[in-house]
């Protein structure tokens, strides 16, 4: 398929694909932190109204993950932290566990209009092979960093990389979802139109004064 | 000689037997010099002494479950708070802290979920 199997000692690379990545996941209302010897729970905002700098000690917890490097190449190579996406089941990050499509024709709908239309989600064909035994998509709201020398420490956890074709269109994709900014899609509608939005709309839209 | 104490607070107990045995001009000079030197003394000892009296006894404390208040009642200071934390024992942080993260998960799929329902559902609505 769109992979490729790497030299354990291949440098690292923007689209490395890794298991066992650790996701972190830190609340600011409820943190378990080492008050002293002590354990106890705070919020964030309790811990800096002192004005205080000092570094506290947190229980955080910890969950493999596999992900995918987003740090482009120079970065990756000379950086001290590497900044990674996380991988989950197409279907899962798509929404859809409940409604998958049971044809290959809605399938290649489904997928071609999602490379059209979602810039989240960079989606990862099954591969047995290659270690992804189901559909699999990077989630660009996913976000983890890790340090680089640790990374280098984990390459054997590192299940390939993105051949060129899907490595080209993985960093286009990529830079056209951090190049966005937020506009209003329901702008040029006219009034019949945007009442229409607005009704389908799980969120409130705010209609402009031509709408109304 | 007057024996007469000018007025003020603060005294120097070492020159007092000295200046009550003055009689020579030289000497009530010298008197005049250090008593201008009590007065200097008392305008910047006083004024200390009050800010710090002020300050040692306007201190209140307000105490909340989680957190300590304490203000200063003088006007350039601004309210700060102390750090404190709710003890727990270390099972029910770890319970904490593994639920914050099970919380995230399920947290991501509804939003994930939510955007499906949504910003999917022209393509949803082309292949019902």
């Amino acid at each position: 398929m769109i992979y490729e199997f790497l030299e354990s000692e291949s440098a690292l690379r923007q689209g490395d694909i890794f298991r066992n990545i650790p996701f972190a996941e830190l609340s600011l209302s409820q943190i378990p932190i080492m008050d002293g010897d002590e354990p106890g729970i705070t919020t964030w905002d309790d811990l800096v109204a002192a004005g205080e700098s000092r570094p506290i000690t947190a229980l955080i917890a910890i969950q493999p993950v596999y992900a995918m490097v987003l740090t482009q190449d120079c970065d990756a190579a000379r950086g001290r932290h590497i900044c990674l996406a996380q991988v989950d089941q197409f279907l899962d990050v798509r929404g859809i566990r409940n409604a998958a499509p049971q044809t290959p024709k809605k399938w290649q709908s489904l997928l071609t209009s999602h490379m059209r239309e979602n810039l989240r989600y960079f989606y990862l064909p099954a591969d047995s092979s290659f270690g992804f035994n189901e559909r699999m998509a990077v989630d660009l709201r996913v976000i983890i960093r890790v340090p680089r020398n640790d990374l280098m420490g984990l390459l054997h956890h590192r299940l390939g990389r993105l051949n060129q074709v899907a490595y080209e269109h993985f960093r286009e994709n990529l830079a056209q979802f951090f190049r966005r900014y937020p506009y209003n899609e329901w702008y040029p509608l006219n009034k019949e139109e945007a009442e229409a939005y607005a009704e389908a709309s799980p969120e409130s839209v705010d209609l402009y004064s031509w709408q109304k | 000689m007057n024996s007469k104490v000018t007025s003020s607070s603060v005294q120097i107990p070492e020159y007092r037997s000295v200046r009550n045995a003055t009689t020579s001009p030289a000497l009530r000079l010298i008197d005049q010099y250090y008593s201008s030197l009590e007065r200097a003394a008392a305008a910047t000892v006083l004024p200390i002494l009050l800010a710090l009296t002020s300050i040692t006894c306007g201190i209140t404390y307000e105490v909340e479950p989680t957190t300590s208040r304490r203000y200063i009642t003088s006007s350039l200071m601004t309210p700060f708070r102390r750090r404190t934390a709710r003890r727990v024992s270390i099972s029910e942080a770890r319970r904490i802290a593994l639920e914050v993260l099970r919380q995230a998960n399920v947290d991501l799929q509804e939003e994930r979920m939510s955007e499906a329902s949504f910003v999917f559902r022209f393509w949803n609505e082309r292949n019902d």
